[in-house]
């Protein structure tokens, strides 16, 4: 079955995590990295920062348009909309929430859809994380949502090669060489 | 914006293996200690301004006001890297032209983005002082090498 833009199988993270670290990686240590990844492409979305591939580098995520800045201060009750708020930007009684404001673009509306990321299922040295779950308001769930965003351009259940980096050294810090080393390197 | 690197001296002794394995030690001795809030002579990093404190990013970034680590992201330190070594030397350092570099410099400096330093905000991470650097020699003379490769 294919993958949807929402789930993602992170077995490619773990290979080439294996390769960098040039030994396998025991199954009981991947949940800790996997957790580690999504913390890691939370926040980089709630930045702003979207990353089209696998490795791939980080990209600004496309700008909101006038009407979606216009509906999202309405929501933070700074405003009326000027215009008819069209369904698919949601209910008119939702909270903006506190990781966003009216006109950044971070895929962040109430914030349900990132703070759903989770690890969706475990099967040896695969693991797939993505959004789940239904929305308080109703209406698409969180992987349906991640699955429109992606079909707009905005793509954010990947890692970049700098956050690689960074899950690889996570690991060698958590389980790895570098656990021994900790006081060397202090 | 400057290339942001800066040149260690060891001994000519030292094998490519054994550079690189110090390398990557003085590299995460780097980010260890600028984790720790302390910058490349041991000091404590300046703190936040108030208009960084109160910004979104701080907010999304989870920082706190207490630990300045140059890291938001944490990009910037994951593309600290070895540039190149040779016979009694090695070249850390960033890839000249990256927005990581220019980061980099922003905080060396204290300029972030603006014409000219902010006074009081230098966060000069890029070093190494050289007790600890000597240890690390140390480590690597006398070690088997990576993952216990003999010598």
């Amino acid at each position: 079955m294919a993958q949807t833009n929402s789930k993602k199988s992170i077995r490619d993270i773990f290979k080439r995590l294996e390769d960098a670290i040039d030994k396998s990686i025991d199954a009981k240590q991947l949940r800790p990295i996997a957790k580690f990844t999504i913390d890691l492409i939370v926040k980089r979305t709630r930045l702003g920062y979207g990353v089209d591939r696998q490795f791939g580098t980080k990209k600004k995520l496309k700008p909101l348009s006038d009407q979606y800045i216009e509906y999202r201060r309405s929501l933070s009750g700074k405003s009326k909309p000027k215009s008819k708020t069209p369904k698919i930007f949601g209910a008119r009684s939702v909270k903006l929430s506190e990781f966003t404001n009216a006109t950044r673009s971070n895929l962040t509306l109430t914030g349900q859809m990132l703070d759903s990321m989770t690890i969706l299922s475990e099967r040896g040295k695969s693991i797939s994380i993505g959004p789940q779950g239904k929305r308080n308001e109703g209406g698409p769930t969180n992987d349906q949502i991640a699955d429109y965003q992606a079909s707009q351009g905005r793509v954010f259940n990947r890692v970049s090669l700098l956050e690689f980096k960074q899950i690889v050294r996570e690991y060698r810090r958590t389980f790895g060489d570098l656990l021994k080393k900790s006081k060397l390197i202090q | 914006m400057a290339w942001q690197k800066f040149t260690v001296d060891i001994p000519t002794n030292l094998k490519p293996d054994q550079r690189r394995e110090l390398a990557d030690l003085v590299i995460e001795h780097i980010f260890d200690r600028t984790n720790r809030g302390l910058d490349k002579n041991g000091k404590r990093f300046p703190g936040y301004s108030k208009e960084y404190v109160a910004s979104l990013d701080f907010k999304v970034g989870g920082k706190s006001k207490s630990k300045v680590d140059l890291q938001l992201s944490g990009d910037m330190l994951a593309a600290m890297k070895l540039i190149s070594h040779s016979s009694g030397k090695l070249l850390i350092g960033f890839d000249n032209g990256t927005l990581e570099n220019d980061k980099a410099e922003g905080n060396i400096l204290g300029t972030y983005g603006q014409p000219s330093p902010i006074p009081g905000k230098q966060r000069d991470f890029l070093g190494i002082q050289r007790r600890k650097l000597a240890e690390l020699i140390d480590y690597v003379d006398t070690s088997s090498g990576i993952d216990g490769t003999n010598k």
